[in-house]
């Protein structure tokens, strides 16, 4: 008989979760440098000044407000898609496994209700939102500082 | 010492606001291959969900491996294998990965005969459990759980859906690799004939209630059919046989016990199938049949 200690199950609980959502994660975790980088290459930004030199002006466009708005719109990108992600996901997830009728194999295997409903909570809705909100949170107050410092 | 690897007594469970399974008492002793026949909804999907303590009784005492089925689950999964159901393994998995997620998982588990019984099917390591056929599906699972150095195996209607090869496959795998004397195995299905060789015992529930728990032994020695002609109908009729039916070149009456010496001279004994016994047992339900 194998000894499995319960850090060991829990990990190969965890392992299940990145065999049946590596795609997922994967897609979401790329997503928004590749949106980045289409914005980049493809995005125009129109700015509107007031009389003037409208290239002197730019050109005194403190670099800390530029990092504020670069920033907090990439913060804002996160937060939007870890919504989409949410509002796909959330929508299945108290089917999960169950139209397959998989969960009737899980539950045939010695693990614990406990272990088996925490191990996806790292991509559990409520959870993907709260990491999206504290990622933009500190991104933006990372901005604030900053811009604080600049001036 | 007690070796029954189950033990209820007056066991009650309900289905929702359904009794289910409605006073029963039985037990399964080590090394023997027990038959639940039924009907559908006859509860022997509800009894085998609360051997695996996936379902709460209601009523009565029930111990499988000396274990509280519900309040010792984890415990008692690593000594009992529960195939629920055809085509359950997770769609989107590798087979090999399922190896490897059972390896951590069950302590009992062993990826090596695992590995080995699968190379005895058709199926590929490699292969996603959504591209397998039906059949193949349920020999990786009972690969995957034989691999499991269990004492008992449960099995709902396993080969539920699936062709005879297949089928055969199945029991001959199960027989071969799994069936060794001292461990047990119980299953449910409506293919009584086909597995009526491997059986050595056999329970019949009947909405709820166990009709007969009895081995296949006992059954050759209790009940008797005797074929006749039609001539005779009538005065095998008057007997109370508890079922009448058709056989090859005549007609037969299936009797609990010897038959009334009136009709007995009138025959010839035949061995009764387990066929016509679930019939004559749970076809009539208004009879209600309890306990023999």
């Amino acid at each position: 008989m194998n000894a499995l200690s319960p850090r060991s199950r829990f990990l190969t609980l965890l392992q299940r979760e990145w065999l049946q959502h590596h795609r997922a994660w994967l897609l979401l975790t790329a997503a928004p440098p590749v949106a980045m980088l289409v914005l980049l290459t493809l995005g125009r930004m129109d700015i509107t000044l007031d009389g003037g030199d409208a290239q002197q002006q730019l050109q005194t466009l403190p670099p800390a407000a530029l990092a504020v708005m670069t920033i907090s719109a990439a913060a804002v990108l996160c937060f939007a898609l870890a919504w989409l992600a949410v509002l796909l996901q959330a929508p299945g997830l108290a089917r999960r496994d169950t139209q397959d009728r998989s969960i009737e194999f899980w539950l045939s295997l010695p693990v614990g209700h406990v272990p088996a409903l925490a191990a996806p909570m790292p991509d559990a809705p409520p959870v993907t939102r709260t990491r999206a909100m504290s990622v933009s949170m500190a991104a933006r107050n990372q901005c604030r500082r900053t811009a604080s410092l600049e001036y | 010492m007690n070796d029954h690897l189950v033990e209820a007594r007056n066991l009650t469970l309900r289905y929702g606001a359904k009794v289910a399974v409605d006073d029963i008492s039985f037990h399964i002793p080590k090394g023997r291959v027990v038959g639940l026949l039924g009907h559908n909804g006859a509860g022997k999907t509800t009894l085998m969900k609360a051997l695996v303590g996936l379902l709460p009784q209601r009523g009565g005492s029930l111990q499988v491996m000396g274990l509280q089925p519900q309040s010792q689950r984890v415990q008692l999964l690593q000594s009992v294998c529960y195939i629920p159901d055809v085509a359950i393994l997770p769609r989107w998995a590798r087979v090999g990965e399922l190896i490897s997620l059972m390896s951590g998982l069950h302590p009992r588990f062993s990826a090596e005969r695992a590995r080995a019984l699968l190379r005895r099917t058709s199926v590929d390591l490699n292969a996603r459990v959504k591209t397998l056929s039906k059949g193949m599906v349920v020999q990786a699972h009972l690969a995957l759980v034989a691999a499991i150095d269990a004492r008992l195996m449960i099995l709902d209607e396993p080969t539920l859906g699936l062709d005879v090869i297949s089928r055969k496959a199945f029991y001959e795998m199960l027989i071969d690799e799994w069936c060794d004397g001292e461990r047990s195995v119980l299953i449910s299905t409506h293919q009584v004939e086909e597995i009526e060789t491997l059986l050595s015992d056999v329970m019949m529930l009947n909405e709820g209630r166990l009709a007969l728990a009895i081995s296949l032994e006992d059954i050759d020695k209790r009940f008797v059919a005797l074929g006749h002609d039609p001539a005779v109908a009538q005065e095998m009729a008057a007997a109370h046989p508890l079922l009448r039916y058709r056989v090859q070149g005549g007609s037969a009456a299936l009797f609990d016990g010897e038959p009334p010496a009136s009709v007995a001279a009138l025959g010839r004994r035949l061995r009764p199938s387990l066929v016509d016994l679930f019939v004559a047992l749970t076809r009539a339900p208004e009879s209600h049949r309890t306990q023999f």
